[in-house]
């Protein structure tokens, strides 16, 4: 009984986290405003053309972050999913680097 | 999510390693279209010009629109995901259906962008297309590569969330058996998170 008990009290701290509705939506919301300020920052900054296209990578990283991290929730998984992620991340930023390296110094 | 599968535990199924196993293929997926964007970072850095031009026929409202189309249907599906974690099931079932009720926009959307181009020969092939500079031809076939990859994600993901909908339904997805569900909703999210680097790199050059 007592075994029990406590097995039951473990696998209710074990429970999943639940994102509540009122999170999703103020997510949704900052997303919205970051997607009106990369349409704004190219429509608007058109002179600016280089630091258009940094602003506009910028915003589109964070908000992948957001995504990521809220939607696909992995703020609130084990750290073997944040760590897998990371490493891909750099993998690819190292591939695009690189190719950028090459052809920038030829 | 946190279930060990340990020998006569009485589980038959490990939610944590099939969620692990879903990640893994969501990073080939990003290698996918990684790839794709280093090759678009590169010919822009050739030919940015032609780049420019060709992002002049592309309509910012229509990509703006797909965008919030789609961050809508992530939204939607998160809070599906929500809804059949605290067991209201029938609330899953619309924000399901809500999801891919906007696939079919953002297809529709696609569908007139894309004839319009068509009817205008700069699919590649086509007149107008083979009279192009060459970095415009570049920019036209990977706007048509990529974004027709990324439709076709569009296409397989609503198939998805459409059968994930049906096992919700019929009570296979529940409160306490949410993982198929939870995939589908990861593999949704990876089809947004992708379309919000190719707006801005298509549609927002100008």
């Amino acid at each position: 009984m007592e075994v029990q008990k406590q097995h039951d009290q473990e696998t209710e701290t074990h429970q999943p986290h639940i994102s509540s509705y009122r999170d999703l939506i103020g997510i949704w919301i900052g997303l919205m405003v970051l997607t009106l300020m990369t349409v704004a920052v190219s429509v608007l900054g058109g002179r600016l053309a280089t630091m258009a296209v940094a602003m506009a990578m910028f915003i589109a990283t964070g908000k992948s972050f957001i995504v990521a991290s809220r939607f696909m929730h992995v703020k609130y998984d084990k750290p073997v999913f944040k760590v897998l992620g990371a490493i891909v991340m750099v993998l690819f930023v190292a591939l695009l680097l690189f190719t950028i390296l090459d052809y920038a110094t030829r | 999510m946190e279930h060990l599968v340990l020998p006569n535990s009485g589980l038959t199924r490990d939610d944590e390693g099939s969620k692990l196993g879903m990640w893994l293929f969501l990073y080939t997926e990003v290698l996918l279209f990684g790839g794709l964007f280093i090759v678009y970072t590169m010919y822009r850095f050739l030919y940015p010009d032609s780049f420019l031009q060709g992002s002049y026929h592309l309509s910012i409202p229509i990509g703006t629109i797909n965008t919030i189309v789609l961050l809508t249907s992530s939204l939607t599906v998160a809070m599906g995901i929500t809804a059949l974690q605290k067991g209201n099931n029938k609330l899953a079932v619309w924000l399901m259906v809500a999801t891919i009720f906007f696939a079919l926009v953002f297809m529709v959307n696609k569908y007139f962008e894309w004839s319009a181009k068509i009817e205008h020969g700069l699919f590649p092939g086509m007149d107008a297309y083979m009279q192009l500079p060459r970095g415009e031809t570049l920019f036209f076939f990977l706007y048509f590569f990529m974004t027709g990859l990324h439709a076709l994600h569009i296409i397989i993901g609503a198939v998805v969330i459409g059968l994930v909908t049906m096992e919700i339904k019929n009570g296979k997805q529940s409160s306490s058996n949410f993982a198929y569900t939870e995939n589908a909703g990861l593999y949704w999210h990876l089809v947004d998170l992708i379309w919000i680097f190719l707006f801005p790199l298509f549609y927002l050059i100008h």
